[in-house]
């Protein structure tokens, strides 16, 4: 099987981490901090008391949620969709003070992104997405503000640069392409791994016909089925394998030269995609040199 | 491979992506005529969904429109959360009040005050009043607040009974002009049969005669479950009518409608015409249009009898749900009652597409007459909570003058109560 996330690129994202800036690198499917020489040991000081870094918090929320469905309902659907935290997140003003929560006087709303929050704000972790803060550095919200663990990750991780969220959605896919095609018909996350398709093979296909509201019909096939599509005055009908969302959606391969590539295959440093045009109709390979 | 018709949650999801992908480049900041969790509504009660599994869904394509600036941002969604936490279950219990009819007018205090109504309930006591010049109870509230005294502290008035218990009643109202009307509410209960009232030294004479009403709960019967589901939806919503054909689209994809049901897909277009959708109504010939909706279209326009009934009824506990209704007043453009309904959410729709939370099986409140007169109903101001609402209902169009029963009919999308008020 192709080893997707090692084609990936390299990303590394600066982070504020305590009164420092500090570097995350994520490489062939493996996030790591550059700055913390024993991650294990800062845990096992955190659980007895001592304070939590903001790089180790990403690194445990990423482990949490490498795997997560959820990630793929709410992350990205392609380049346009971007995620907005104009009301989410709020950026403490220079004079709070230690310990104060944001929520309160001391805060302002933030217009910017979320991962202009994330990136920036040293002490902030993922509790700012939902309204509070401490400056001294603790990362847990208060009890009855919390949102859901899996929210209060998401909200971090989502919110970082640097690619880093294309990198999680990647790593999700590649776990789930993996099994979907041994899971049972009755199986619980299917539904959720059918519509991660449905949703970005359309986002796909729209902008590329230049008709956002197409009517889209998207059906997974067996990785073995020759993928096809057909398109017609009442809409598009898209049949290809769970693995399009690695091979090609991943890869940023969706659409190439004007052509929609419905499968990819990977070798000795090329890929080999099977295109069509707008009518549809038999694939055509295309071939492209990775660097 | 996706089957002909996918499983619910699937089709579910996929409903959400579209939702989602309509907000997605040059759509962006589009607003869906239908939340998630609408849809997700839909297929719990009619698909099998399991509502955890809708629940997840909901949370998730909660979670990613907000995300993308549409609908509750998270933060509030965590207060929400937290107030509905702390808000509890316990609503008050419900308990059928003594209504007694007064309509005079008396000096109490400085006022000439027309006292309407008087409602005994456990713990307190209404007067219903109305003034046709500011009262200087409105006047020297303003002023304590201005001074600062507490809202409620500054002009009580003491009620008696004629046990000889009294009580400490404080104002609460509305109005301009020469037309104020509100409430003087005791903080103690008073006897329910006391003749009479002493109000700050007057006396009000009380007219202890409400009306009978029977009360039954039955199954409905009417067509395929669907197509109830879809007349209950329009009903719920007549004052906003529902713009988006997103849960018609669901609804086809898992298969609940077909090409068999064109003939109610036709008659269902022709009501959402009729009543408007806030466009303006269109001519439907009335002949096209089904009952209950023909009578309502055909009358809606007329002016109402204008009378007051004093009434109270509760209904067995149906579908989860119990209410007391109460006070049936006539008007001009329709007829109001008070409602008090215990069950999950209030049986409240609802009220914007937005909301996670809200009534998978709201009530839907229609009524009819002697007459073969349909009328419906919505909230005209309530206070509710995670299991109750309480306030008033205001159906429209206006009471037939000729009717002597009017059938009030709250039903979920299996059973409904029915209460029949005689009118006088």
């Amino acid at each position: 099987m192709t080893d997707i996330l090692g084609l990936l690129p390299r990303a590394i994202h600066d982070i504020r981490c305590g009164d420092e800036s500090h570097q995350l690198a994520w490489s062939h499917g493996a996030i790591t901090t550059l700055d913390h020489a024993d991650p294990d040991g800062e845990r096992t000081l955190a659980a007895l008391g001592g304070q939590r870094s903001r790089c180790i918090d990403v690194l445990d929320a990423w482990q949490r949620q490498r795997h997560s469905l959820r990630v793929l309902a709410i992350a990205p659907r392609s380049p346009a969709d971007f995620l907005v935290g104009d009301d989410l997140a709020p950026v403490p003003q220079s004079g709070a003070r230690p310990g104060r929560l944001s929520s309160s006087a001391g805060t302002r709303w933030s217009t910017g992104l979320l991962s202009r929050v994330f990136s920036t704000s040293s002490a902030y972790s993922s509790s700012v997405a939902f309204g509070w803060a401490s400056t001294s550095g603790g990362t847990q919200p208060p009890p009855e503000l919390a949102g859901s663990r899996d929210d209060i990750d998401l909200m971090m991780l989502l919110g970082l640069g640097s690619g880093l969220p294309h990198r999680l959605v990647a790593e999700v896919l590649c776990h789930w392409a993996d099994r979907v095609e041994e899971l049972p018909e009755s199986a619980p996350e299917l539904p959720a791994l059918t519509a991660a398709l449905y949703g970005r093979a359309t986002a796909a296909v729209r902008p590329w016909m230049g008709d956002h509201r197409r009517p889209v019909e998207v059906t997974r096939v067996p990785s073995g089925q020759v993928p096809r599509m057909t398109a017609d005055r009442d809409g598009v009908v898209l049949e290809v394998p769970f693995r399009w969302l690695t091979h090609v959606w991943v890869m940023g391969l969706a659409t190439t030269a004007g052509r929609l590539a419905l499968d990819a295959t990977f070798d000795d440093g090329a890929v080999t995609l099977q295109t069509v045009g707008p009518e549809g109709g038999e694939s055509t390979p295309m071939t492209v040199q990775l660097p | 491979m996706l089957a002909q018709h996918p499983d619910p949650e699937t089709a579910l999801r996929i409903a959400c992506e579209r939702m989602l992908l309509s907000n997605i480049g040059p759509n962006r900041g589009s607003q869906p005529a239908e939340s998630a969790g609408e849809l997700a509504s839909a297929l719990v009660l009619l698909a099998g969904l399991a509502e955890d599994a809708a629940e997840q869904a909901v949370a998730d394509y909660s979670t990613a429109l907000s995300l993308r600036g549409v609908g509750t941002p998270l933060h509030f969604r965590a207060l929400q959360r937290q107030h509905a936490q702390q808000q509890g279950s316990a609503a008050p219990p419900l308990f059928l009040p003594t209504v007694c009819v007064v309509d005079r007018r008396v000096q109490i205090g400085e006022d000439l005050t027309h006292v309407s109504t008087v409602t005994f309930g456990p713990a307190s006591v209404e007067i219903v009043v109305g003034y046709d010049r500011e009262p200087a109870t409105f006047t020297r509230r303003h002023a304590a607040l201005m001074s600062g005294a507490q809202p409620g502290q500054a002009h009580d008035l003491t009620v008696k009974d004629d046990r000889g218990v009294t009580g400490s009643a404080h104002f609460s109202g509305v109005g301009g002009g020469t037309e104020w009307h509100g409430r003087w509410t005791t903080q103690g209960p008073l006897s329910p049969t006391t003749a009479w009232l002493d109000i700050e030294g007057t006396r009000v004479e009380l007219e202890h005669a409400m009306a009978s009403c029977e009360v039954r709960v039955e199954e409905r019967v009417g067509g395929p479950l669907v197509h109830e589901f879809l007349w209950d939806r329009l009903a719920a919503s007549h004052h906003h009518q529902p713009e988006g054909h997103a849960v018609l689209e669901l609804l086809a994809d898992v298969g609940l409608l077909t090409e068999d049901d064109a003939s109610f897909l036709d008659a269902y277009a022709r009501v959402v015409a009729a009543m408007g959708h806030g466009r303006g109504p269109t001519k439907v010939k009335n002949a096209a249009v089904p009952a209950p909706w023909r009578s309502l279209l055909a009358r809606r326009n007329t002016s109402g009898r204008v009378l007051f009934v004093p009434m109270a009824a509760m209904t067995p506990v149906f579908d989860g749900f119990q209410l007391v209704v109460s006070n049936l007043r006539g008007l001009h453009d329709g007829f109001e009652i008070d409602a008090a309904v215990r069950g999950p959410h209030g049986g409240v729709a609802r009220s914007n597409p937005f909301e996670d939370d809200g009534c998978t099986n709201p009530l839907t409140w229609w009524a009819d007459d002697d007459r073969g007169n349909s009328y419906l109903g919505a909230w005209n101001g309530r206070g509710m909570g995670p299991d109750s609402a309480d306030g008033q209902i205001r159906f429209l169009p206006g009471l037939d003058r000729r009717a002597t029963v009017v059938r009030l009919t709250p039903q979920s999308l299996k059973e409904r109560a029915v209460v029949e008020v005689p009118l006088p």
